[in-house]
């Protein structure tokens, strides 16, 4: 146990000598104690001689060795404009690209309104109306006031046959209107047709 | 103990006027530590050409990393840590070209007078003596002896507590007394 005592103590004993003020008060006193009974001297002596050893090697010019470490410094410092290009230009890019997209609309006809219509219309849009109060529409590319037309004159059509469809001669299946108009003889005689043909 | 790390180190007031944008402040702090610098980088790059190639990277890696610094240690304990650190990279890059036996430069050195060849001598064992201590105790050696840190700084590069600083030194100087024999008893 006294062993282990000392020894704490010896393993102390370099750093006392070599900076006293480095000690605590604590490991200062203990070391002191033991003090007279080590070869101080010698300790210190080879300290002093380590202190001693000049540096290794020729040193440098100190002037130029300065002036070499300041042109490699400048080498890798960056100017402030350069610091900020790459995130500026990034931010210009990016704007750009923005105010382009925001002009050009994929179709060209649907800006033709006048742009006070426009924003009206979109606002009306998010905004629910009185179907009352809805009298215009946006048919085709234009605005359309309904509000003046005669009901009975739009709604009239809906009870009139579909001229479209029955007598559309440009469309992609062929007029067949004739068929209804065929008595129960022709359709027999055309059933019978039909029949041997397929025997 | 930060405030009072603060107050002693010289360093601090030009490191914050680099950080504020002050270009001579860096010119400075490479002034007033190239010399340290060089020498602790010499002890492990033999060749002096190279030794100056290591410590200019020091300085350009300090410039790039001041900025950050927010000064846990001394600025001069910092710097020590970024030369070890070039130095062992260096070190690892170079293996193969490293002066083994007789350093070129020693070769070139002047002839010394023979007042001076005894401590020659004597200079030559003692740096033998050190090259065989193992290498925590010769960095802690080393930093302490040939560098002037104090311990804290020492325990701080060579990654220890400031007591195992101290014994390591103890042991250190114990065993070079040992290796050198009854001379220096």
């Amino acid at each position: 146990m006294a062993e282990q005592h000392e020894q704490e103590i010896d393993e102390l004993l370099a750093a006392y000598l070599d900076g006293v003020s480095e000690l605590t008060p604590e490991e200062r006193k203990r070391v002191e104690a033991r003090l007279s009974e080590l070869d101080v001297e010698g300790t210190r002596g080879m300290i002093d001689q380590l202190r001693a050893l000049p540096p290794e090697g020729r040193e440098p010019d100190w002037r130029a060795m300065e002036k070499r470490i300041a042109a490699a410094v400048d080498e890798v410092r960056v100017p402030w404009w350069r610091r900020w290009f790459v995130p500026v230009g990034a931010l210009v890019m990016t704007a750009a690209a923005a105010m382009l997209w925001i002009h050009h609309t994929p179709d060209p006809e649907a800006a033709q309104p006048a742009p006070h219509v426009a924003m009206t219309k979109a606002v009306d849009a998010a905004v629910p109306v009185p179907a009352a109060q809805a009298t215009e529409v946006w048919l085709d590319g234009q605005l359309v006031d309904v509000s003046d037309v005669d009901e009975d004159a739009v709604l009239g059509d809906l009870d009139a046959p579909d001229t479209l469809t029955a007598d559309d001669d440009d469309g992609l299946l062929p007029t067949l209107h004739w068929v209804d108009n065929l008595d129960d003889r022709a359709l027999d005689r055309a059933e019978h047709i039909l029949e041997k043909k397929k025997s | 103990m930060e405030a009072v790390t603060d107050v002693l180190d010289p360093d601090r007031e030009l490191a914050e006027r680099f950080r504020g944008g002050e270009r001579a402040a860096f010119d400075q702090l490479v002034r007033r530590h190239q010399q340290g610098v060089w020498r602790l980088v010499r002890r492990y790059v033999k060749r002096e050409a190279d030794a100056a190639d290591v410590t200019q990277l020091v300085f350009v890696r300090a410039f790039k990393g001041l900025g950050a610094f927010r000064g846990a240690s001394s600025v001069r304990s910092w710097l020590f840590r970024i030369a070890i650190n070039c130095s062992l990279s260096w070190l690892r890059d170079h293996r193969r070209e490293q002066p083994t036996e007789i350093d070129d430069d020693a070769i070139s050195e002047p002839a010394v007078a023979p007042g001076k060849l005894a401590a020659g001598e004597e200079g030559v064992r003692l740096r033998a003596a050190i090259a065989q201590l193992p290498p925590k105790q010769k960095l802690v050696l080393e930093l302490r002896v040939f560098d002037d840190l104090s311990f804290k700084e020492v325990a701080e590069l060579a990654d220890c507590s400031e007591n195992t600083a101290k014994v390591n030194f103890h042991y250190a100087v114990k065993k070079l007394r040992d290796i050198l024999g009854g001379s220096h008893g």
